[in-house]
């Protein structure tokens, strides 16, 4: 045995190299590795991610009734194909004719209480009238006599006027006959008494004259009121009737409604499409405005999209993008962003991350879709295309 | 095959929309590479006595266990309380005193709801590549802070032999010296863990020790996985 040491280095095995290097290396050469792979799909996912997802949008309708009753009839199902203005159903019309027959007998009766009013109304006015007539009569006769009567004392006075004016004449000419001695005292002073006289009269005849005047004008006031009692007596008779005929007015329209709701039995599809939901079945009474059916159309043209937040200054009306669906296998369109909405909303549970935690979007509209290629409520994702706004 | 496979990708049906593969691989690769890095972290700045690679290998198990789990649970509360009362009875009713043990019992955990809530395309991502996670850190005896091939002990009479460092370095490609007691007259004992060059030279190196002045009872223990537990 050497008792010195070989100046040479034992040799180092393949398989000591390998155990060393996996010992020493391998983790790191492993850890750099993942690193890479996760960059590489981290960029994978980060292109391949789209920033906005939408639903294809769903134009619902429902159907309900006008009234409430019972429906009658269901002429559809679960699925069906229905055209606009198809029958959906029919409603019980018992009711409708029962509530037919009753305004019927209202209108009716307010009819006869109308005649009947008419009636009374028509006797009394005749009464009013009769006794109107002579009271109208009495008063004009009235009126005449008092206005013969100051037509009378217009004339008296007139004429003792008249003759007051010859007397003062005659007197006059007394006077000088007096003076030149032709005649005697008592025949002037008999001119001039019955000149006196005269104006007494004329005195009397002017007072007469005014209270005839009084009269008068009372006798057209008394005349003038009993007319406008009559008038009055007719406007409160108009006023007694007129409710009347407005009930029956009110009555003979709601028979009329009536009527026109018989059109409304009958429940029509308002679109074109599938059944999609069957609330109420036959025999089953319904509410007025609850649905029966709800009907969604076929048609699937337009797409809802909302774009996430961070992404919102990319998109713009005309911008570009792809339409991804998420069946198997999927299906691709392109397109481009008709409209853009007005204010972020919260989105619909199937587009968010979590269905459970509210998220918001902002809404876009895209259009020009190919007809068939998508189905109403369809999720698909969307991509924006290179060469868009701020892709 | 293809509706196996379209079952396990879709889920069960009509439902959540279906897993996308890349991204539970992306979780897995980050949750590795995290782990991997705090697992570096605690091995180098670890001082003490305490040090055991199970619970280093763990660190890494444990970041790619619970990246799974919340995978599972998602926003899913029952399945998060049902993970809570299983893990509460299996640590009630099982004393485990190994960290690894208790990756594995929570990696079982993991894959049976996994199964258990449908997720059958996690459950296969992740059996794979915590399988593989395991191997690596097999094979690579992940966490192991001083690897040795074995250890020599010998008693000198005269002091450190000048020689026996050369003697070292020539078979050696690491020798530490473990512990060492010297007396009056430099009499004593000597222990060395080594890394062999060739470990089938074993038997040469020892020799050459023996053949130093002042060098006697010279005994190599060899060891696989030497040191740490």
């Amino acid at each position: 045995m050497s008792k010195g040491t070989s100046p040479v280095r034992v040799p180092i095995p393949i398989s000591q190299r390998l155990l060393h290097w996996r010992v020493k290396f391998l983790p790191i050469v492993v850890w750099l590795g993942a690193i890479a792979a996760a960059l590489a799909i981290a960029d994978r996912q980060r292109r391949a991610h789209a920033p906005l997802s939408g639903i294809v949008e769903i134009r619902e309708a429902a159907v309900a009734p006008h009234f409430d009753g019972q429906l009658v009839s269901l002429e559809v199902d679960l699925f069906d194909a229905v055209e606009q203005d198809a029958v959906i159903g029919r409603m019980n019309e018992d009711l409708l004719a029962a509530e037919l027959e009753t305004a019927r007998a209202e209108l009716d009766r307010r009819r006869a209480e109308l005649q009947t009013r008419r009636e009374e109304i028509r006797w009394e006015d005749l009464r009013r009238q009769g006794q109107e007539v002579l009271e109208l009569g009495r008063l004009a006769l009235e009126q005449e006599e008092a206005r013969l009567d100051v037509l009378d004392r217009q004339a008296e006075l007139q004429t003792a006027r008249v003759q007051l004016e010859g007397q003062t004449v005659v007197l006059g000419r007394l006077t000088e006959l007096l003076e030149e001695d032709v005649i005697d005292q008592a025949a002037y002073d008999e001119a001039y008494y019955a000149r006196e006289a005269t104006e007494v009269r004329i005195q009397e005849a002017e007072v007469s004259l005014r209270s005839a005047r009084e009269m008068y004008e009372e006798a057209s006031a008394r005349r003038a009121a009993q007319e406008e009692a009559a008038g009055r007596y007719a406007r409160e008779v108009m006023e007694w009737i007129t409710p009347l005929e407005q009930a029956l007015a009110v009555q003979e329209a709601f028979l009329g409604e009536l009527a026109s709701r018989r059109e409304l039995l009958t429940l029509r599809a308002p679109i074109s499409g599938k059944i999609t939901s069957v609330e109420v079945r036959a025999g089953q009474t319904v509410m007025a405005g609850t649905p029966v059916v709800s009907i969604a159309e076929d048609r699937a043209d337009r797409v809802i999209a909302f774009v996430d937040e961070s992404h919102l200054g990319r998109v713009e009306a005309a911008t570009e993008v792809e339409l991804r669906t998420r069946r198997r296998p999927p299906q691709t369109h392109r397109t481009t962003i008709s409209r853009l909405g007005g204010k972020v909303e919260e989105m619909p549970e199937q587009l968010r991350r979590n269905p459970l935690l509210p998220q918001w979007g902002f809404p876009v509209l895209i259009e020009d879709i190919p007809p068939g290629s998508l189905h109403p409520g369809e999720v698909v994702d969307i991509r924006i295309l290179p060469g868009g706004a701020g892709s | 095959m293809g509706g196996i496979v379209d079952a396990m990708m879709g889920g069960r049906g009509v439902g959540p929309l279906p897993p996308d593969p890349e991204l539970i691989l992306l979780s897995f690769l980050l949750a590795f590479i995290l782990g991997q890095m705090i697992a570096w972290i605690y091995v180098y700045t670890h001082s003490g006595l305490s040090y055991s690679r199970a619970f280093v290998q763990s660190i890494v198990l444990i970041t790619l266990i619970v990246c799974m789990a919340m995978i599972v649970i998602g926003h899913n509360i029952a399945v998060a309380v049902g993970l809570i009362g299983a893990l509460a009875v299996i640590r009630f009713r099982n004393i485990l005193k190994d960290t690894r043990d208790t990756s594995f019992i929570f990696l079982a955990l993991i894959m049976g709801m996994a199964c258990g809530t449908g997720n059958f395309l996690y459950a296969l991502i992740g059996t794979g590549i915590i399988a593989a996670t395991l191997v690596y850190l097999h094979a690579t005896s992940f966490g192991s802070k001083h690897l040795s091939d074995g250890f020599i002990r010998f008693d000198v009479t005269a002091g450190t032999p000048p020689t026996l460092r050369e003697v070292l370095r020539r078979y050696c490609r690491g020798a530490r010296l473990v512990s060492q007691r010297l007396g009056d007259g430099g009499q004593g004992e000597m222990s060395y863990r080594l890394v062999l060059r060739d470990p089938n030279r074993a038997n040469d190196l020892v020799r050459d020790i023996e053949g130093l002045g002042g060098v006697a009872n010279v005994t190599f223990v060899l060891q696989e996985e030497q040191g740490e537990v």
